[in-house]
C-alpha cells in the first residue's frame, strides 16, 4: 500500500477505481450465491433477476431438517456431507503436515551428494503436483475397490496426501531454508538437544509460514471434487460432491444448494482471514528473503 | 611441535590424527590431514592459516558441529569424538554471528544460560554478565534491539557474550572480530586478552591475521592445506619457521627469499648469491650437503644497507632498485644479482634510484630452506 499512499490524487483515484472493478468481478459470484441462497425459490427462478426481494433463510434452515421436501432431497444429508468434509480435509492436512514438514525440513538439513541432487528430489516430489488427477484416478480406484478401502475416510485422506504432501514438502522447505543452520548450531552449542533445538528454536521460526502452508492445504483438501466423487461413497461423501445432489431429474434446488456452498465456504474464509498476514508470503514460495 | 615448552599445565584440548573430508561435485576434498596437536588449560592457541586452510573445519569438529571422518578428540580424558555438541561444555562465537533472530539481544547473550535453567533473577544478577557488558562497552540501548537491526560488529560482540557468559572448558572463538572496523577491532582484542587472564580457560581462536594471533595467544598453530606446519609460541614462529610457507606467511614486509648455492671452500660454508657470497655460521657445520642449491631467506630488519662497505663485516655489492618514503621507515629494495632484497631503513636516509650500495645480513638470523621439501634447515638445530 506504501506504493499507492505517494501517487497523486488523480492517480489514486483510477488505481482505486480500478481495484474496486476486480474486487466486484472477483466476489460477483460469491455475491451472487450468497443472495440465491436467501431467495425464495420464485424469485431464484424468476426473470429478470431481482435485486430486491423478502429474503428468506427457509433454504438454510431445510438443509437442516430431517425431512425435506422435494424428491432429490430425500437422500440428501448436508450435516453428515459437512462432518465428512472435516473429517477428511482436517485429518487429511494434519497427516499433509507432519510427512510433508518433515521432508521439507530433512531436504534442507540432510546431506545430499550434490546440490543437485537435492533439488531433483525436492522437484520430482512437487512434480506430483503437476500430475493430471484424471490420469491415475481410475488405478486408485481399482487398486483401492481390490483392497476393499472404498467409500471409507482413511481412504481420501490417504488419497488427498497426493495433493497435500507436494505442497507442504516445498513450502516447508522454502521456510526452513530461511532458517540459517549456523542457529541451529548455536543452539546446539548452548546445550539443546536437537529436539529442543528443533521446538524452541527453528519451529518459532518457521511457525507462521507453516500456520499458512496449512490453511491452503485445508483448502486444497476442502475443494477437492474428482477424487472425493470416484473415490468417495455414501458414507464418506464430502461436501463438494454431496452438493451435486442438489441437482436431479425431479427438481434443482438452487437455493438449498446455494446455501449449502455458502456455509462450506466458511471454514475456508475464517481460516484465510485468521493467516492473511502469512498467506502472501507463503504464497511466494519463499522466493523473498524477509 | 614445540621443543622448549616449560609450560607444564594439563592437557585440556587433545586431537589425534584427525582427518576430515567433504564431497564436492566430483571430487573428494581432503580438508584436514593428519591433524594433531594439544591445548594446554588455560592457555590461549590461536589457529591461524589462510582461507580454506582447515582451520575452521577443525575448530568445528572440536566443537562436535562437523563428524571426524578418522582421528579422535579428547577433552583431558574425556574422548569427544562423537558426543553431541550440547555435552561437550564449550563456547562457541561463530563468525557469522548465528544470533536467534526471534530474541532480543540481552536475551540472546543469556540464552545458554536460560537452556542450563538457571532463574532469570539469578541470570539478571550475574557478575560476568555486566562484567561482559561493561568490557565489550555493550550499549545499554542495544540490549532490547533484535539482530536484525545490529552492526556486523555489534552482532559479533553480542555472539561473543553469548559464548563468553557460560562456564565453559573450552571457548572456541571463530574469527570474532572480523566484521568490526580497525579501532573497534584493536581495542576489542586488549579486552578479549584481558578477559582470557581473568577467566583462565582455554582459548582456541581462528583468524587469518597474523597480526591477531601474535598479540593474542600464547602458542601459534600454523596451518595450510589442512596440514600442520608449525606450533609454537610466537617468538618461535616468527624466529625460528618450520618451513618456507610459516617464513612468508609471517611478518610484514614478508621475508625475502633468494636463490642461492652452497659451497665449502677451505673449510668455511660459502652461500652464493649470483656471483656475490656470504658466510654461513659454523653452527651448519654437517647440518647441510654444499654445492647444492637452496633457497635463503631472511626477515627485512635482519638486512642492512650501506654505501660504505667498510660500514660491514662482509658486505655484498648491489644496487637500489625501488625506493618508497613510508613516514616513520623508509623501504628501500635492493637488486642482488636477480635477486631483489627489501630492507626497512630509518626515516632520515634516503638513496637514489639505481645507486650502488652495499647489503649485508645478520648471519646469525639466516635461515635456508630446501629447494625440494621447502623446509627449514636451521629449524632442527637453532
Amino acid at each position: 500500500m506504501d506504493a499507492i499512499n505517494k501517487l497523486s490524487i488523480g492517480r489514486k483515484t483510477i488505481y482505486y477505481i480500478l481495484l474496486i472493478l476486480v474486487a466486484v468481478y472477483v466476489l460477483f459470484p460469491f455475491i451472487w450465491i450468497f443472495l440465491t441462497s436467501i431467495k425464495s425459490s420464485a424469485d431464484i427462478t424468476g426473470y429478470p433477476p431481482k435485486f430486491i426481494f423478502d429474503a428468506t433463510i427457509d433454504n438454510y434452515k431445510n438443509l437442516f431438517a430431517t425431512s425435506q421436501t422435494g424428491a432429490a432431497a430425500s437422500t440428501l444429508n448436508f450435516p453428515r456431507y459437512y462432518l465428512n468434509s472435516l473429517i477428511i480435509a482436517g485429518f487429511g492436512t494434519i497427516l499433509s503436515l507432519i510427512i510433508g514438514c518433515g521432508a521439507g525440513y530433512a531436504l534442507t538439513r540432510a546431506e545430499f551428494k550434490s546440490e543437485a541432487s537435492r533439488e531433483n528430489v525436492a522437484f520430482t516430489l512437487l512434480s506430483f503436483w503437476f500430475g493430471p488427477e484424471l490420469a491415475i484416478i481410475l488405478p486408485l480406484y481399482v487398486i483401492f475397490n481390490k483392497i476393499g478401502l472404498i467409500d471409507q475416510h482413511i481412504t481420501l485422506i490417504l488419497v488427498y496426501q497426493l495433493i497435500g504432501i507436494p505442497f507442504t514438502v516445498w513450502m516447508s522447505r522454502s521456510f526452513f531454508r530461511d532458517v540459517p543452520v549456523s542457529i541451529e548450531e548455536a543452539s546446539r552449542i548452548d546445550g539443546y538437544t536437537a529436539v529442543q533445538t528443533f521446538k524452541k528454536i527453528t519451529f518459532p521460526l518457521v511457525k507462521s509460514g507453516l500456520a499458512a502452508t496449512a490453511v491452503l492445504t485445508f483448502i486444497f483438501q476442502w475443494n477437492n471434487f474428482l477424487f472425493a466423487l470416484v473415490i468417495g461413497g455414501r458414507n464418506t461423501m464430502p461436501i463438494t460432491t454431496g452438493a451435486l445432489g442438489f441437482i436431479s431429474y425431479e427438481a434443482a434446488l438452487w437455493g438449498q444448494m446455494a446455501a449449502a456452498i455458502i456455509l462450506s465456504s466458511i471454514p475456508q474464509l475464517v481460516l484465510a482471514m485468521f493467516v492473511q498476514k502469512h498467506m502472501v508470503r507463503g504464497l511466494t514460495f519463499g522466493a523473498v528473503k524477509g | 611441535m614445540q621443543k622448549s615448552n616449560d609450560n607444564k599445565a594439563k592437557i585440556k584440548v587433545r586431537l589425534e590424527k584427525i582427518n576430515k573430508y567433504y564431497y564436492g561435485k566430483k571430487e573428494k576434498v581432503h580438508a584436514v590431514k593428519d591433524l594433531s596437536f594439544h591445548c594446554r588449560d588455560k592457555e590461549f592457541v590461536a589457529m591461524l592459516g589462510p582461507s580454506g586452510c582447515g582451520k575452521s573445519s577443525t575448530l568445528r569438529m572440536i566443537a562436535g558441529l562437523e563428524e571426524v571422518n578418522s582421528g579422535s578428540i579428547h577433552f583431558v580424558d574425556r574422548e569427544v569424538t562423537n558426543l553431541h555438541p550440547s555435552k561437550r561444555n564449550i563456547g562457541l562465537a561463530f563468525e557469522n554471528y548465528a544470533l536467534y533472530p526471534h530474541l532480543s539481544v540481552y536475551e540472546n547473550m543469556i540464552f545458554p544460560l536460560r537452556v542450563k535453567g538457571i532463574p532469570e533473577r539469578e541470570i539478571e544478577n550475574n557478575q560476568r554478565l555486566h562484567e561482559l557488558i561493561e568490557l565489550f562497552e555493550i550499549d545499554k540501548n542495544m540490549l532490547d534491539a533484535y539482530p536484525k537491526a545490529l552492526s556486523g560488529g555489534q552482532a559479533q560482540l553480542t555472539s561473543l557474550v553469548r559464548c563468553l557468559i557460560r562456564d565453559a572448558d573450552v571457548y572456541l572463538l571463530d574469527e570474532p572480530l572480523s566484521h568490526m572496523d580497525e579501532e573497534m577491532r584493536v581495542r576489542m582484542r586488549t579486552t578479549l586478552k584481558m578477559m582470557h587472564h581473568k577467566m583462565k580457560k582455554t582459548f582456541i581462536y581462528v583468524t587469518h591475521d597474523q597480526l591477531e594471533a601474535f598479540a593474542l595467544a600464547d602458542r601459534i598453530i600454523i596451518m595450510n592445506f589442512g596440514v600442520l606446519q608449525q606450533a609454537g609460541s610466537p617468538q618461535d614462529i616468527y624466529s625460528k619457521p618450520a618451513n618456507q610457507f610459516v617464513a612468508s606467511f609471517i611478518g610484514e614486509p614478508p621475508m625475502n627469499f633468494m636463490e642461492s648455492f652452497l659451497a665449502e671452500e677451505n673449510g668455511d660454508l660459502l652461500v652464493y648469491i649470483g656471483d656475490q657470497k656470504i658466510h654461513l655460521p659454523d653452527q651448519f657445520k654437517g647440518k647441510i650437503k654444499p654445492d647444492k642449491k637452496y633457497v635463503l631467506g631472511i626477515r627485512p630488519e635482519r638486512v642492512h644497507v650501506s654505501e660504505n662497505p667498510d660500514d660491514f663485516k662482509e658486505s655484498m655489492k648491489s644496487y637500489v632498485d625501488i625506493f618508497e618514503y613510508l613516514g616513520e621507515v623508509n623501504q628501500v629494495t635492493v637488486k642482488l644479482g636477480k635477486e631483489r632484497i627489501i630492507t626497512e631503513i630509518g626515516s632520515h636516509v634516503h638513496y637514489k634510484q639505481g645507486s650502488e650500495i652495499f647489503v649485508s645480513f645478520d648471519i646469525d638470523h639466516m635461515h635456508l630452506f630446501d629447494m625440494d621439501t621447502l623446509e627449514c634447515i636451521d629449524y632442527k638445530f637453532r
